[in-house]
């Protein structure tokens, strides 16, 4: 379809080093002010976890009936955020949609950063986080093993494996970028992306063999997209809480994840093309593919919104009928209708072009999806578990500072490595952008089609 | 040099990985007990080997309750009023006889924690002392090495079997186990039966 | 060897002995100085005593392991509770290891009290009596003490008339006098009959709460579900007439809620229509005298029908049983109401059948209370010198605040208290001699005729502390001026040596086995006693304060008696069953006088009466009736509850409501509690009660199922169980050995709590306190749920223990990733604490919701934590935990069996639950022998698994309630809304 005019003219080859090393110059003050902030909501975080190991888990708001809250809340909503990287690289890249090149990188980033924060959590919400390690299938003198009937042991190997895939297809990927870094630098800098660029000297006989492993990683990380998030989502559909016993999970995460995840790129690549000015390589065009895929997976969201909603109430079940009743009406509603906002009806912005090219409202519906796709997170698990089969035992989760620090926390560990990296990596590839682009000598045909 | 540093610092990565296993299955152990620290040094060999006494004797408890039980200082004191009463050990024996005080004796095997281990079924199944408490007999001050550890998850690994008495919980099932197979003992294999 | 050496050494290994996980490492193990040949350590040995939490005297054996009780179960033999023990009496042990009991003697220094050394407290004490007697004011020395009637009883008379002084005052809060008057007027009898519930096919009760306080609750509750539970088609019915639907009230087929004050009425009425009806002698007519049944039933807010229908029932029962008279309603007619009830049994020829005297209760010997308050006017007058006031009552707390004890103690020159712990009464005393508990003293008991009650120490004094009786006779002879004992009028040496004396001649050489026995028993054969008939006026009660006000109900907690109990953390935490709340008190406040004022649960109002004043926080009660407040008695917080706000945080306001009553006593001279009229005020604070029910209303889950009689009769000829299929793609799950389930018969469940806490006792359950337990953090393994339904103000309850399933198909297993919870081969649902993680994920997973988790590490304040069960784990922070069905006593059981080389028959293993259980409601066994007690309920006409459409298949079966028609009861599916 038509796309309005690139902000900027087509870069050539030098303006893309030019550009791309900029990125990595020494940062303003604006920069140093996030980073006290995050490194401050960093210590509270720290300071509350240290609190919750010593005293116990009854410093976060816990309770019986609501055994689970806001700790695993978050994890979902991390895991899903860490989806649309992979989805972007690898998919993307098997399908040949060359308009990822220029934000692949940052989204790879953010999915590994995210399932790296995800992954805090299973720690954090265990009552002896010390024995994790019970998790892991290791001959011990014990003789014993992990249950391999747990969602919870698929969810150990789901996510280990879907970040030691995700790292090494990210690593690869930084490889040439790194050594035309390594080229750019001097000094002390220089000796350190010698190191992590592996002897890479941009050879014939590199990139043929560089190229074919670039390739199947990629086709090894797409299935991955898939899996990690359905077993997540049984986590909740295995078990047998009303409102968690279901079929329907495992696609519904998986789409849910998609959407959180491209609005998380947005909100992430938005202000990186602002204030690095890479209008010429993030164009308005790939702000509209995205806010495109926002609307679509939103509607299918939507969808399966309704669904869950006809099969509690076509199954006549009396305990999934008694909870939904209550969650859309009882002392949660205001969250059930948050996200009910937030997820199926913000989206629907996006049928009109113009909002798909506005940054303002691109940014706003992201946030806005953000907020919804957690509050999602936290209507499965806590409602469902406030009014779950036994009467007697209902009761209401309220959250107390300790958890909620470390929520908050959570975001600001996410941010720290993201913003850190941004400023060591080259935060959209040399190499790929390159290739999107025309070569040199030859004249110049508008702006390259994918 | 560039390239193997890289492989190098995945290396480390794990490295890590396994340091935390160690500390985290480490951490929480019971402590084996100091064999040197008795009060009074009693030579079990010198007891058993010589004057041919009976384990029962003095642990007299083992075959009717949990635990094997220590010899009163008066049962000590029975054979000690005579027996080598020059002896400097004897002597603090019988000062403790005099404050009627009982014998501060520092534990030696201990299971780990959280563990039920009952004396009397094992006594009536016929279970030689020296299974679990190694060769006592023969020990000038008894000792055992108590404990599960890391060390014996790798011992494991790599097929090497921690020393006997462990007093680990494999080591616990692996006896019960051969018992059930080889004299069709009814030993259980159940947790709660040691752990509630 | 005697036993004090043998528990001195004894006591040296327990102290060391740790439970098991707080080990050190390099621990010290310390042997016995002497072998004994009563102990061997780690092994438990019993001894029997008798209970003294309140007078009804049961039989109580004590486990001691290693020189320390940890548990107390009822004693099998005892006639008067047959092995099962209430809440109170398993919480004992915690007044026993009470954090606040006292380390000696303490004076009085100001507001505070310092300790003393023996030699010196006693000599104060003696020194001051030879003082009084030498100045020929033997009468200016005055003894109370708690109803003693054995040897210490006697013994202190000895120690009375030797030193010349006052009669012994024996002061109980609750001693029945307008009973005994009423007995006195009727039958010539001052005494209180044994009640043979058992024996009954039909029971009205006008206002006793025989199932809570009154007189023997454990042995009546026995006797009332083998009466009143369904067993083979037989199921007596029981009538109760009230204004507040208390526990008593809930557990009744009809519950008739009267007007405040007017049981004598109905009473009267019912008497009446029985004689018109032709239904018993013409003569009992005159009772009633000109009385119209229509004008009182309007008058007692009743309908006709239902005063025709306790007739007709009362009629028809071969024999019936007519009881009244708890606290709670007893006033200035309760001698009225009581000479009703005598008139009504004999008339229906109950006397010498269901009510006989002979055997009867040790409530007969309670000084009255208007002598107590003469006694306290004495004070007030400054005729007393010396005031020594017995361990076990608390007359600062439970004596009306009409009466000015406070004010009348100041008047006295040396008041002496034998209090072990601080209380409302140590606070008056100059001088406290901290005397030993009775799990720790030597005595005797006596809870009815017939039948006394050896009473031996079961461990050594926990705290420094002396025997009332020894301290009494060594301060007696000092007074005397005798110097050594075997001497003079009190030559013995100690209360031992006294029992032992006296009981020589009757067990002669069978003292051991008496021992052993915890007493010596024999029938006593009923008298058969004719009526005097004479006419009743069952008028009214006199209430002061103006007539605008609402009747106050003051009734004693279940929980805390009259305030026995309530230092205890284990009864404050464990829910009164019907509000289902925990640790504080409350004002029952009707919902329509709630409404009027806008008062909401938890507003704290304040309730004033014309005698004083108290604030509270309010529970709303649709079933209260519209004129009453009700406020349960025994209220209190021992100084470890509040210190650094360990389990509630302090209330300043008292919440005793005995502060509200006059210091006149009803005509049968006790203490008047349905005596005034209160108002309610709002203060605008809140305190939010801890409930720990998130709601009565099943929601249509059939959790309690109940099934009428007459189905239920049907159903047992026929005796089948309705069957589901339940599908499954695995195959079924084999047992090589065992398989342990549990059934419960909520009909037989009356909702006494003795399950939960005898279960805390066992199991080391943590206290969580008052702010942890409200949100929804409360440990027990074991909860009394209370299922309402039908008219809100008439609510029909039913009673439901709630604990682990052990389902067969458990949803906690396949979900928890390290095998914490797993299956074991013998059926149960197993727990393992140290291979837990916390994940918690089996909480939410639990249908059930009967997982706990250790939010933090609780404590067991010091020397509480002396009592934990070594044979029980202590669970660390961050696991969770569950019933297990008391595993370890399964264990033990097997090791008994091969001990004896067979199979485990039933009932080798009791749980604590079903140990405790006064209705056996609870039932422990082997599913896989057919003749197991537990396997016939399986597979009975009543059973049922709760929540059974899950196909948890629970090895818990729960028998349905019968219900018997009548007052509110409706067997149809439950009516929405019966919140009360």
């Amino acid at each position: 379809m038509a796309v309005t005019e690139p902000r900027a003219a087509t870069p050539t080859f030098g303006d893309v080093n030019r550009d791309v090393v900029a990125t990595l110059r020494t940062p303003g003050n604006l920069y140093f002010a996030w980073m006290c902030v995050i490194g401050l909501l960093l210590a509270a975080f720290l300071a509350a976890w240290t609190y919750q190991i010593y005293i116990g888990m009854g410093a976060a708001g816990k309770r019986a009936p609501q055994m689970w809250a806001m700790y695993i809340t978050t994890f979902v909503f991390w895991i899903g955020i860490g989806h649309a990287g992979t989805l972007i690289s690898a998919v993307l890249y098997l399908f040949r949609a060359r308009w990822r090149t220029s934000i692949y990188r940052a989204a790879e980033a953010m999915t590994i950063f995210a399932v790296m924060t995800a992954g805090l959590f299973p720690l954090i919400h265990a009552g002896r986080m010390w024995f994790a390690y019970f998790l892991l299938p290791y001959p011990n003198q014990r003789y014993l093993w992990p249950n391999f009937r747990s969602p919870l042991v698929w969810d150990v190997f789901a996510i280990s494996t879907y970040l030691s895939v995700s790292t090494i297809f990210f690593i690869v990927g930084l490889i040439p970028d790194i050594a035309a870094l390594r080229d750019a630098s001097t000094g002390w800098r220089r000796r350190i992306y010698a190191m992590l660029s592996l002897g890479w000297e941009g050879s014939d006989d590199q990139w043929r063999p560089y190229r074919r492993a670039y390739g199947l990683f990629a086709a090894l990380a797409t299935p991955l997209v898939l899996s990690v998030h359905s077993v997540v989502s049984w986590d909740f559909a295995m078990a047998l809480v009303p409102g968690w016993h279901s079929t329907l999970f495992a696609p519904f995460f998986v789409d849910g994840a998609i959407f959180s995840g491209f609005a998380m790129v947005a909100v992430l690549v938005i202000p990186m093309r602002y204030f690095f000015g890479l209008h010429a390589y993030v164009t308005d065009r790939h702000l509209d593919y995205m806010a495109k895929l926002i609307l679509v997976t939103g509607l299918v969201l939507t969808y399966f919104y309704v669904c869950e909603l006809f099969t509690a109430w076509y199954s006549g079940d009396h305990f999934e009928k008694a909870s939904l009743f209550w969650k859309v009406t009882k002392n949660y509603a205001w969250a059930l209708w948050t996200m009910y906002f937030c997820n199926c009806v913000a989206p629907l912005i996006f049928f009109w072009k113009r909002a798909r090219t506005s940054v303002p409202i691109i940014y706003a519906v992201s946030i806005l999806v953000l907020i919804g796709m957690w509050f999602e997170r936290f209507n499965i698990i806590v409602p469902s578990l406030a009014h779950g089969f036994y009467p007697y035992t209902w009761g209401i989760y309220k959250p107390s500072a300790t958890d909620t620090m470390i929520v908050v926390g959570s975001f600001a560990f996410f941010f720290l490595l993201f913003l850190g990296f941004i400023r060591v990596m080259p935060s959209l590839s040399i190499v790929e952008v390159k290739e999107t682009l025309p070569p040199p000598m030859k004249e110049r045909h508008g702006h390259g089609h994918p | 040099m560039s390239a193997k540093a890289g492989v190098g610092a995945l290396g480390a990565l794990l490295l890590a990985v396994l340091v935390f296993l160690a500390l985290s299955s480490w951490s929480r152990q019971p402590a084996v007990a100091q064999a040197s620290v008795q009060p009074i040094n009693f030579p079990h060999n010198v007891h058993v080997q010589t004057y041919k006494i009976d384990c029962q004797y003095c642990h007299a408890d083992a075959r009717r309750s949990e635990y094997a039980g220590l010899p009163s200082v008066t049962r000590c004191m029975g054979c000690h009023k005579i027996t080598a009463a020059d002896k400097p050990e004897i002597k603090k024996l019988a000062e403790y006889a005099a404050k009627r005080e009982p014998v501060p004796w520092v534990r030696v095997f201990k299971v780990p924690e959280f563990t039920y281990f009952p004396h009397k079924p094992h006594i009536r199944a016929g279970v030689a002392c020296q299974s679990c408490h190694g060769p006592v007999e023969t020990m000038t001050t008894a000792a055992g090495r108590t404990g599960p550890r890391l060390v014996n998850d790798l011992l494991n690994l790599t097929g090497v079997r921690p020393a006997a008495p462990a007093l680990t919980m494999g080591w616990c099932i692996d006896c019960h186990r051969d018992q059930n197979a080889t004299r069709g003992a009814k030993a259980p294999l159940d947790c709660v039966t040691c752990h509630h | 060897m005697n036993r004090r050496d043998f528990f001195k050494i004894v006591t040296t290994v327990g102290a060391t002995a740790a439970t098991a996980g707080c080990q050190e490492a390099g621990e010290k193990i310390l042997p016995l100085v002497v072998p004994s040949d009563q102990l061997v350590p780690g092994v438990a040995s019993w001894f029997s005593t008798v209970c003294r939490e309140c007078p009804a005297g049961c039989g109580v054996i004590a486990k001691n392991r290693d020189g320390r009780v940890v548990k107390l179960e009822g004693n099998p033999d005892h006639p008067v509770n047959r092995g099962a023990l209430c809440g109170r009496g398993q919480a004992a042990l915690q007044h026993l290891y009470h954090p606040d009991r006292f380390t000696g003697p303490q004076r009085r220094d100001g507001n505070a009290l310092k300790s003393l050394g023996w030699d010196e407290a006693l000599n104060t004490v003696s020194d001051r009596l030879s003082q009084a007697r030498g100045g020929g004011k033997g009468k200016a020395v005055a003894l109370v003490t708690q109803l003693e009637n054995g040897s210490l009883g006697t013994l202190l008379d000895r120690w009375t008339q030797a030193l010349g002084t006052r009669p012994r005052v024996t002061y109980e809060p609750f001693g029945h006098e307008a009973q005994r008057a009423a007995n006195r007027a009727v039958f010539g009898r001052d005494a209180i009959p044994y009640h043979a519930f058992e024996d009954a096919e039909v029971v009205v009760s006008f206002g006793a709460d025989f199932l809570e306080t009154w007189v023997s609750n454990v042995g009546y509750a026995r006797g009332f579900g083998r009466m009143h539970a369904f067993r083979e088609g037989k199921a007596g019915t029981f009538i109760h007439v009230e204004p507040r639907q208390s526990l008593t009230a809930a557990n009744a087929d009809e519950w008739v809620r009267n007007a405040p004050g007017t049981e004598a009425l109905v009473a009267l009425a019912v008497l009446k229509m029985l004689a018109d009806g032709g239904a018993i002698d013409k003569r009992f007519a005159d009772a009633a005298g000109a009385l119209d049944v229509k004008k009182a039933a309007e008058e007692a807010g009743v309908e006709a029908e239902q005063l025709k229908h306790i007739a007709e029932a009362l009629a028809k029962a071969k024999p019936a049983l007519v009881v009244g008279g708890g606290a709670a309603v007893t006033g200035s007619n309760a001698v009225a109401l009581h000479t009703a009830v005598a008139l009504l049994n004999s008339a229906l020829g109950a006397v010498g059948k269901t009510v006989r005297f002979g055997p009867d209760a040790a409530y007969g010997r309670v000084t009255p209370y208007a002598e107590v308050a003469a006694l306290v006017q004495a004070m007030a007058n400054g005729e007393i010198d010396v005031l020594v006031i017995g361990a076990g009552i608390n007359p600062g707390f439970t004596l009306p605040g009409g009466l000015k004890f406070a004010d009348a103690v100041k008047k006295v020159g040396l008041v002496v208290s034998f209090a072990n712990r601080p209380d409302e009464t140590t606070a008056l005393a100059h001088l406290v001699l901290p005397d030993t508990h009775w799990l720790e003293s030597w005595g005797d008991y006596s809870p009815r005729g017939g039948v006394i009650g050896l009473m031996q120490p079961t461990m050594l004094p926990v705290r420094d502390a002396r025997a009332f009786g020894d301290v009494m006779l060594t301060v007696g002879r000092a007074a005397l001026g005798i110097t050594e004992e075997g001497k003079g009028p009190l030559p013995w040496a100690s209360v031992e040596a006294y029992v032992k004396t006296t009981w020589e001649p009757v067990v002669k050489d069978q003292w051991s086995a008496a021992l052993q026995h915890g007493g010596v028993w024999r029938d006593t054969p009923a008298a058969a006693l004719a009526p005097k008939v004479g006419a009743v006026a069952g008028g009214a009660p006199k209430l002061d304060g103006d007539a605008s006000g609402l009747t106050l109900l003051a009734y004693p907690s279940f929980r805390f008696y009259d305030g026995r109990g309530a230092g205890s953390s284990w009864l404050q935490e464990v829910p009164d069953t019907i509000t289902q709340a925990a640790w504080d008190a409350w004002v029952e406040v009707p919902a329509d006088v709630a409404a009027k004022q806008g008062i909401a649960n938890g507003d704290v109002v304040r309730v004033t009466s014309p005698h004083g004043s108290l604030e509270a926080p309010a529970y709303v009660s649709s079933s209260l009736h519209p004129r009453a407040v009700a406020i349960p008695m025994g209220h209190r917080y021992a100084p470890y509850h509040v210190r650094g706000g360990r389990y509630v945080t302090a209330t300043s306001t008292p919440t005793n409501p005995m502060a509200l009553l006059p210091a006149t006593p009803e005509p049968g001279g006790g203490t008047s509690y349905l005596a005034v009229r209160v108002t309610l005020t709002k203060t605008g604070a809140r305190r939010p009660l801890a409930i720990l029910q998130g709601t009565h209303d099943q929601e249509d889950r059939e959790i309690a199922r109940h099934v009428d009689l007459p189905a239920a009769r049907e159903q047992a000829l026929r005796g089948k169980r309705e069957e589901h299929p339940d599908y499954s793609m695995y195959p079924p799950q084999q047992y090589p050995g065992y398989r342990w389930g549990m059934s419960v018969d909520i009909d037989a469940c009356i909702g006494c709590q003795a399950c939960t806490v005898a279960c805390i006792a066992e199991n080391n359950v943590p206290i969580v306190g008052k702010a942890q337990a409200a949100y929804g953090r409360q440990a027990h393994w074991l909860r009394v749920e209370r299922w309402a339904e039908g008219k809100a103000e008439h609510a029909h309850n039913t009673f439901l223990p709630m604990f682990c399933q052990h389902c067969e198909v458990a949803p906690c297993e396949p979900v928890c990733p390290v095998f914490a919870a797993y299956r074991t081969d013998e059926g149960l649902n197993g727990q393992v604490y140290n291979r837990c993680v916390g994940t918690r994920y089996c909480g939410n997973n639990c249908p059930y919701h009967v997982r706990r988790f250790n939010w933090f590490n609780y404590e067991f304040p010091s020397p509480l934590d002396v009592q934990l069960n070594p044979e029980v784990t202590v669970r660390q922070l961050g696991v969770m935990e569950k019933c297990t069905m008391c595993v370890q006593r399964i264990v033990a059981g097997k090791d008994r069996a091969r001990d004896e080389k067979r199979a485990v028959k039933d009932g080798d293993i009791q749980t604590a639950c079903q140990q405790t259980c006064p209705t056996n409601a609870i039932t422990f066994g082997n599913l896989k022998d057919p003749q197991s007690t537990v396997s016939k309920h399986r597979h009975a006409a009543r059973a049922y698994d709760v929540l059974d459409e899950i196909g948890t298949r629970p090895s818990v079966t729960y028998l349905k309630k019968v219900t018997r028609g009548g007052g509110g009861h409706d067997t149809k599916p439950p009516a929405r809304g019966g919140h009360a």
